[in-house]
């Protein structure tokens, strides 16, 4: 069962230069929502947080209250390059190896069956979307460390215990596996590392450590992860 | 396309399976629903007022979700949802089954409650017909035990005791603790008079209730069965199939 995200403070993001939506498309919202005081909007910077999420606000209440998909799928517009930068801070944070992107879909398939009343209050689309999405990956990563390599995740005819054959991709699901039962700590510098391709030093920098406290945490958690992936491919205990 | 557009077309289009599946979901829900107020629960009943209820709020949800998803193929809004006659549910029932299985396939959910509808409609042969052709796909563990408990079922009410033993004889090996499949298999012997084969199995079902919930229940009725092996183990059958013993049927040695 999820359980409901702690709120966490708001940081707005304000683009250096203005990235202003053409008219038609801020016409097209306020023709969505309709008469909506909280869209008192002249212009939609994009690149301004207040702005987004003012309009997110009403597009979703919109949806909420009359299932209007047209709304919906403006949301999507709005709001689609905005999330994908949470997304991908949500799963540097989480140390989740997997493609963030792939959180932002989870998010929007939860609102399209998201049959609950419209949220009262001036609550922050952006953020509860950050929130929303940050306990996913939590459950994300929860899940795959829990998985296991050898389940092909396909059903079988239950046949007298004919023995169940090994996926072909057994060495990547096992590291895949493994990885995400490491520490976060570890997962967070060996994605920083692997995946985003940093520097030891730009590593320090982000998470306020040393660079030789970067290679040493780096060097036990490569040496974890062998381990576990060892451990996962011979199918013993976690 | 610009890597925006794209990632725009992916979220629609991935929001609108995820709607389709959820309508499909809802429609399941209402299907079950109906088709417990089709098998059992007398028109004012307590339950059949608390499904009623349910059928009403699944009929908004699935309102709300054709709304956002698209068109249905089939028009809910002309089915009886608000009669609780059998027949009504039957009808709603199959109705809802139906564009379950437009949206997601023949899968093994919609197959198995359309063998549960023909046996609340009356038709235990296509019930099993159908549950049998099930076991021919792979099917998950679960399932497999699920389907196979529901042919032992099914069959009671067609009398076919013979096959409820074979089936329940293939399926326990696998499955020691399955808890239902013993005891159908006990209930056969019983109705066939078996009784030092049902004298043979029962300590087994009692090794299966171990780490059950509730195992008193199923305690006491084995032992009714053991101790009283003619009228009270058919009134104890009647009272979990439904089944009315034939003349002369009573088990009795």
């Amino acid at each position: 069962m999820r359980r409901a995200p702690t709120p966490s403070p708001v940081v707005i993001r304000i683009g250096p230069e203005p990235r202003v939506m053409p008219d038609d498309f801020l016409e097209r919202i306020r023709k969505t929502v309709g008469e909506d005081a909280r869209l008192d909007l002249e212009q939609l910077d994009r690149d301004n947080d207040l702005h987004v999420d003012r309009a997110a606000a009403a597009l979703h209440r919109r949806f909420l209250e009359t299932d209007d998909v047209e709304a919906w799928k403006l949301l999507c517009d709005l709001t689609e390059d905005r999330l994908c930068a949470l997304a991908e801070e949500v799963a540097r944070e989480q140390g989740l190896l997997d493609d963030p992107s792939e959180l932002v879909v989870r998010y929007f398939e939860e609102l399209m069956v998201d049959l609950r009343p419209a949220p009262r209050g001036a609550e922050s689309f952006l953020r509860r979307a950050r929130d929303a999405m940050r306990v996913d990956a939590e459950t994300w990563v929860r899940d795959i460390a829990l998985s296991s390599a050898r389940d092909p995740g396909i059903p079988q005819v239950w046949d007298d215990g004919h023995p169940t054959p090994e996926p072909a991709d057994l060495a990547q699901r096992a590291t895949r596996i493994a990885f995400h039962r490491l520490d976060q700590p570890y997962r967070r510098v060996l994605r920083a590392k692997d995946v985003e391709d940093l520097s030891t030093e730009q590593i320090a920098e982000r998470l306020t450590l040393t660079p030789a406290e970067v290679d040493d945490l780096l060097a036990e958690a490569s040496l974890r992860l062998a381990a576990a992936v060892d451990r996962e491919l011979e199918g013993g205990p976690r | 396309m610009t890597a925006h557009e794209l990632m725009v077309e992916r979220l629609v289009r991935a929001g609108i399976q995820r709607g389709r599946e959820e309508l499909a979901n809802l429609a399941y829900g209402m299907a079950r629903t109906c088709l417990k107020i089709a098998e059992g629960g007398a028109p004012g009943s307590f339950r059949t007022f608390d499904e009623l209820r349910g059928v009403g709020e699944l009929r908004t949800d699935l309102t709300r979700m054709t709304a956002r998803v698209g068109a249905l193929p089939h028009d809910l809004s002309t089915l009886p949802l608000a009669d609780p006659s059998p027949d009504a549910a039957v009808m709603a029932a199959d109705a809802c089954l139906d564009l379950t299985r437009s949206i997601e396939g023949g899968t093994p959910r919609t197959e198995y409650a359309r063998a549960m509808l023909d046996r609340a409609a009356g038709r235990p042969d296509e019930a099993v017909g159908r549950l049998g052709h099930m076991l021919t796909s792979p099917l998950s563990r679960r399932w497999w035990m699920f389907v196979n408990e529901g042919i032992q079922g099914t069959l009671f009410l067609t009398g076919d005791f013979e096959t409820i033993i074979a089936i329940g004889q293939r399926v326990m090996p696998h499955d020691p603790r399955d808890s239902t499949s013993i005891y159908n298999v006990l209930a056969a012997y019983a109705w066939l008079g078996m009784r030092q084969e049902f004298l043979d199995l029962a300590p087994k079902f009692t090794a299966s209730l171990i780490g059950v919930a509730d195992p008193s229940f199923w305690s006491q009725q084995i032992r009714k069965e053991a101790e009283a092996f003619a009228g009270p183990l058919c009134l104890e059958i009647q009272d979990v199939y439904g089944l009315i013993p034939a003349t002369g049927t009573d088990g009795g040695t």
